[in-house]
């Protein structure tokens, strides 16, 4: 073997070494999304304004916060539903755009990067959400429960969420929680809150 | 130098019988060409099947005009009568009412009558302008084969809307063949 058979075989070798080395990262390449870029489309709001999102509209009707809950209908005299911080129960009503749905997340997002999923502890105390229809305003209410030092500029985050998120429309809005309000609030919250009860 | 040391292409050595080199080359590229077209497309086709499956179906919509006829899930249909009342529990809601849609339903064989008693049957009312509002089926006796049943067909929708409305029936999911699109029927107005 002469040295240009030894060069030319010690080229293939590194040229082939090389092919191969691209053939596997290629095979590793995949389609790469940021976990972000596929989150809910958020469509911005006030409270008592008319959001619409592409599948749906919501209007915050009104906030009101509560140091305890009643239970619902019980032959017994439950005690109240209780809790270290504050319920916040947000009013809403809402329609769909085109078909029946159901606004599957909502989360009340504060300051700091804190976000409480809705649903208060017990079943007693929650309130099964709708299905919102085209051209029909259904109204329903949110429970949250979160620290009274998270009450302040907190906002409702609504969706259509569900397991399958990704893109889905979503209404961000403004509660309108400044240092006043939400001291307020906290000052009047009520015991045992219907949460239940039409008009409250 | 030897031929056994040049080797020029198309001249084969003598006393080693095979393929020239020339052409050895032609059918490794031809193999290279073929498993790098197989490594791109048995992958492509095993991802299409896995998405196809929570995909939802492609829809064939049988229409008859309201009044008619239609097929369905092995079943005749008929809407014979259209009401519009006020939605039970309405409290001054004086923009919905609550329309009702008597359909005639007659199965002809066992299977049809078991697809017409399916929870999976779903009756929706559309618009022209592409809005569809829920609407449910209330039948008083178990569907048998060869025997007319009556259906209402109960939906909430807007008064304004409620004259115009089409009643759709989707037929069971469990009744569609893997490569058939879901079979609905649509009375047209």
């Amino acid at each position: 073997m002469n040295a240009r058979q030894v060069l030319l075989r010690g080229g293939a070798g590194v040229g082939g070494t090389v092919l191969l080395a691209g053939a596997m990262w290629l095979h590793s390449v995949r389609p790469e999304i940021r976990a972000a870029e596929l989150d809910p489309i958020r469509t911005g709001g006030t409270i008592g304004e008319q959001v619409a999102t592409r599948d749906f509209s919501v209007r915050v009707d009104g906030v009101v916060a509560a140091r305890s809950l009643a239970p619902g209908f019980s032959l017994g005299r439950k005690p109240p539903v209780g809790t270290d911080g504050v319920y916040l129960v947000v009013r809403l009503s809402a329609t769909a755009a085109r078909e029946p749905l159901q606004l599957r997340s909502a989360d009340l997002e504060t300051p700091g990067g804190y976000t409480f999923h809705a649903d208060p502890r017990t079943s007693d105390v929650s309130v099964n959400q709708p299905t919102f229809q085209p051209m029909i305003w259904t109204s329903t209410k949110l429970v949250f429960e979160l620290p009274k030092d998270r009450v302040e500029g907190a906002r409702l985050v609504v969706g259509t969420g569900g397991l399958l998120p990704q893109l889905s429309s979503a209404a961000d809005i403004d509660l309108g929680l400044g240092k006043d309000r939400a001291a307020e609030l906290l000052q009047k919250a009520p015991e045992r809150y219907q949460v239940k009860a039409d008009g409250s | 130098m030897t031929a056994s040391d040049t080797r020029p292409d198309g001249i084969p050595l003598p006393g080693r019988p095979g393929i020239r080199p020339r052409d050895r080359r032609i059918v490794q590229a031809i193999a290279l060409v073929c498993a790098t077209a197989a490594m791109l497309a048995i992958p492509w086709a095993d991802e299409t099947g896995t998405v196809r499956k929570f995909l939802k179906p492609p829809e064939k919509v049988t229409t008859v005009p309201e009044g008619q006829i239609g097929e369905l899930a092995g079943a005749q249909w008929k809407v014979f009568d259209r009401k519009v009342a006020e939605p039970l529990g309405g409290k001054g809601q004086g923009d919905i009412v609550e329309l009702r849609l008597a359909v005639a339903v007659r199965p002809s064989d066992a299977a049809a009558a078991k697809a017409v008693g399916s929870y999976g049957l779903q009756y929706r009312l559309h618009d022209d302008d592409g809005h569809a509002w829920f609407a449910s089926g209330v039948r008083t006796t178990e569907p048998k084969a060869g025997v007319a049943l009556r259906i209402t067909v109960k939906g909430t929708v807007p008064r304004a809307k409620a004259d115009a409305l089409e009643l759709r029936i989707q037929a069971p999911k469990e009744t569609r063949k893997p490569e058939d699109p879901l079979a609905s029927l649509r009375f047209a107005r």
